[in-house]
C-alpha cells in the first residue's frame, strides 16, 4: 500500500440522521467510518436501513442532524451552499439508480455538464478526455445522439462517464445497476472497477445486491441505521 | 451565465408546445397593447393637428382689445431667430362688411405676407380654384361664401371696413379655398397686408404675430419662455385656448396607458405562472444540475432566462402583428375618398419601449418561480426519482 492510497478521503463522526418533528425517525445512528483513497467499497444493507441516507450525506446533498463529514480532510459542515455546490462539482461524481442525465441534452453535452457548471469553457483536453472516456465505454460513434435514443445500460455508462469527467476523488454510486439485466449489470460494474484502477478513484457503491458487494474490496453493512459490519471482502460472510 | 442561457433555451426547445402557447400568449397581449397604444396616439395626433395642425399655436396679440402692435418687425426678428418656433407670420385684420346680394355681409377681412403665413395655413394646398392675390385688389374667399353667393374666380366685391363706412374699390377674387372649417369658409376673406392696409389705412403695424412650434404640447412652456421686451403685448398659447380639448385628450391617454398597464400585469401574472409550471416539470433536471454542483445563483438564472427569452421573442412577435394589424386597420378602414379613418403614426419609441417593458415583465413575473428552483434541495430530487 502506498501513501496515497492511505490517505483517508471519507471520514464521518457520530453522524446521525433523524427525520420527523414528533414522529421522530432514526435513519442513521453514531455512524464512523473512514474510506481511504482509490478504495472500491461497497455500502449494503435492507431497503430502509439508512444506507442511501449515509451516502447522500457522504456526497454534501443531505445533512446530517449531528456529528459531520470530511471530505478530503475538510469539514462539510462548516461549508455554506455555494462550497458545497463547489464540492460535490469538483470532488464528488453521482452515478444514481435512474441515470439522472438530462433529456434536453445530447450524450456528449450529458458528459460535459459538470465541467461546465464547474469550469465554464470547455478545453480541447477536456473534450479529449470525453471522447477517450466515451471511447472506453463503446460509446463514442453515439456522443451526439440525443440522451433518450440510448438503451438504459448505455444510458448508465454515459452516467459513468459524466461522473468521471471532472477527475473526482470519490465517485458516489447508488444502487447503479438496480434497473439494469444482468448483463449490463457486469459491464457497468466492470467499467467502474477499470476506472477505480486507472484513476485511482475511490468508488462508494451503494447496492443491496450481494453479488455486486462480493466483487469490491471492502463491504459495510448498515443495520437499523448503525454499522452492523465493516469488513475486507475476503472476510465477508453474506 | 452562458451555461444558465443555454440551459434555459434547452428546456425552452424541449417542451415545444409549452413554449409557443406561451409566446402566442405574450405576443397576444403586446398586440393588443401596442394596438391601443398606436390607434390611441394615432387618435390624438390626428385631433390635434386638426384642431392646431393649421391655426397658430402661439400667438402675440396687443394687450388692448382690438389694438395694434406697433414696432413689429423688431419682435418677428427676434421670434424669427428662437429655435423653438416655426413658421413665424403676422397679420393684419379687420372685422368687416362685404357688400354682397345686395346687403352687408359681416366678414373678416385678414391680411397676410401670404409667404410667411403659407407655413402654418397652407394657403396653396388649400385653393380649390384659381391662384394666391397678388396685387392689393385680390383676395381670396372661402368655399361656402362662393356657394352661397353664386361667386367664382375673377367676380369682384366690395368690402366696408368700419369705421369707414364704405370703400368704394372693387376686389376681384383671385381663388377661393377650403379650410375643411365651415365657419372660416363662410367669413374669411384673404389677401396680402397691403390690400388689407389699404382697406383700413393702418401702415406700419399689424394685429397678430402668429407662431407654431415643433413640441405642440409644449407650446405653454415655450410660450413661457419667450422673452418679448414689449409692455403692450399679450403671449398666448393654444393650450391655454383649449383646455377642454387638452383635458379630454389627458382623459383618454390615462385611459389609454391603464389598459396597456392591465394587459402587461396580466401577462406577467400568467407568465409567473406557467413558469411556476415549468419548474414544476423541470424538478428533476435543476435537482440533477444541483447535484452535480450547479449553484443556486445558476439555478435562478435558468428559469429567469426563460422568462426574458419569452418575453423577447413573445414582445417581438407581438410587436410585428400589432403593426401588420394596425396597417390592415389603415388600409381597411377607410373614409368613402379612400383615406384612413385614423391615420396611425408609427412611432418606433414606442415600439421599442413595448418591447422592452413586456420583456422586464416577463423577466420579472419569472423572478418567483426563479427562486423556487434556486432554493430546490437537490437530495428531494434524488431521493423521490
Amino acid at each position: 500500500m502506498d501513501n496515497e492510497k492511505n490517505k483517508t478521503v471519507i471520514k464521518t463522526f457520530d453522524l446521525n440522521k433523524v427525520y420527523g418533528e414528533e414522529v421522530k425517525t432514526h435513519a442513521l445512528r453514531d455512524v464512523n467510518i473512514e474510506i481511504d483513497q482509490k478504495t472500491f467499497c461497497a455500502i449494503i444493507g435492507q431497503s430502509g436501513s439508512g444506507k442511501s441516507t449515509l451516502l447522500n450525506m457522504i456526497g454534501a446533498l443531505d445533512k446530517p442532524s449531528s456529528g459531520y463529514i470530511e471530505i478530503d480532510s475538510i469539514r462539510t459542515d462548516k461549508m455554506n451552499r455555494n462550497e458545497l455546490s463547489n464540492l460535490r462539482n469538483k470532488k464528488i461524481g453521482f452515478i444514481f439508480q435512474f441515470h439522472y442525465l438530462l433529456p434536453e441534452f445530447s450524450v456528449i453535452e450529458n458528459v460535459l455538464m459538470p465541467y461546465r457548471i464547474g469550469y465554464k469553457k470547455v478545453s480541447k483536453d477536456i473534450l479529449n478526455f470525453a471522447d477517450e472516456l466515451l471511447d472506453e465505454v463503446e460509446l463514442l460513434n453515439r456522443k451526439k445522439d440525443n440522451i433518450k435514443k440510448l438503451s438504459g445500460g448505455q444510458q448508465q455508462r454515459v452516467a459513468i462517464v459524466r461522473a468521471l469527467l471532472n477527475k473526482p476523488k470519490i465517485i458516489l454510486a447508488d444502487e447503479p445497476t438496480g434497473n439494469l439485466d444482468s448483463r449490463n449489470t457486469e459491464i457497468i460494474y466492470k467499467l467502474m472497477r477499470r476506472f477505480n484502477n486507472k484513476f485511482g478513484i475511490t468508488f462508494v457503491i451503494v447496492t443491496h445486491d450481494k453479488n455486486i458487494a462480493q466483487m469490491t474490496d471492502r463491504i459495510i453493512e448498515i443495520k437499523d441505521g448503525k454499522v452492523n459490519m465493516d469488513v475486507t471482502v475476503d472476510k465477508y460472510v453474506a | 451565465m452562458g451555461l444558465a442561457l443555454q440551459i434555459a433555451w434547452r428546456f425552452l426547445k424541449e417542451s415545444k408546445k409549452q413554449t409557443i402557447l406561451i409566446i402566442i400568449g405574450i405576443a397576444v397581449g403586446v398586440t393588443v397593447q401596442i394596438f391601443i397604444g398606436l390607434l390611441i396616439t394615432g387618435l390624438q395626433e390626428s385631433l390635434v393637428d386638426s384642431t392646431v395642425g393649421n391655426s397658430s399655436q402661439i400667438t402675440v396679440v396687443p394687450k388692448e382689445v382690438g389694438g395694434y402692435i406697433f414696432n413689429f418687425e423688431e419682435i418677428m426678428q427676434e421670434l424669427e431667430n428662437n429655435d423653438e418656433v416655426k413658421n413665424v407670420s403676422y397679420v393684419l385684420e379687420a372685422p368687416s362688411f362685404a357688400n354682397l346680394g345686395g346687403s352687408q355681409i359681416s366678414v373678416f377681412f385678414r391680411g397676410f405676407d401670404l409667404e410667411k403665413s403659407e407655413g402654418i395655413y397652407g394657403f396653396k394646398e388649400k385653393l380649390i380654384e384659381g391662384d394666391l392675390p397678388i396685387t392689393e385688389d385680390e383676395i381670396l374667399i372661402g368655399k361656402d361664401l362662393a356657394e352661397r353667393y353664386g361667386l367664382k374666380t375673377d367676380d369682384t366685391f366690395q368690402i366696408a371696413v368700419p369705421p369707414i363706412v364704405f370703400v368704394n374699390r372693387d376686389l376681384k377674387i383671385s381663388g377661393i379655398f377650403d379650410l375643411k372649417n365651415a365657419a372660416l369658409n363662410d367669413s374669411w376673406i384673404i389677401s396680402n397686408i397691403g390690400a388689407v392696409r389699404k382697406a383700413t389705412g393702418k401702415a406700419g403695424v399689424i394685429s397678430k404675430i402668429e407662431m407654431q412650434v415643433d413640441e405642440v404640447f409644449n407650446a405653454d412652456e415655450i410660450a413661457a419662455n419667450l422673452n418679448i421686451d414689449n409692455d403692450n403685448i399679450i403671449i398666448e398659447n393654444w393650450k391655454d385656448q383649449n383646455e377642454e380639448l387638452l383635458s379630454a385628450l389627458n382623459g383618454q391617454t390615462v385611459s389609454s396607458l391603464l389598459i396597456q398597464v392591465f394587459v402587461i400585469a396580466s401577462l406577467a401574472i400568467t407568465i409567473s405562472s406557467i413558469l411556476a409550471i415549468s419548474v414544476m416539470n423541470k424538478y428533476r433536471q435543476v435537482g440533477i444540475l444541483k447535484a452535480m454542483g450547479l449553484d443556486s445563483r445558476k439555478s435562478f438564472q435558468i428559469f429567469l432566462f426563460q422568462g426574458l427569452l419569452l418575453g423577447l421573442v413573445g414582445s417581438i412577435l407581438g410587436v410585428i402583428l400589432g403593426v401588420g394589424l394596425l396597417f390592415s386597420f389603415t388600409t381597411f378602414v377607410t373614409n368613402p375618398d379612400g383615406s384612413s379613418v385614423i391615420p396611425i403614426s408609427f412611432d418606433p419609441l414606442f415600439l421599442v419601449l413595448s418591447i422592452v417593458i413586456a420583456t422586464t415583465s416577463a423577466s420579472v413575473a419569472s423572478v418567483i418561480p426563479s427562486r423556487k428552483a434556486s432554493k430546490l434541495d437537490p437530495v428531494e430530487v434524488i431521493k423521490n426519482g
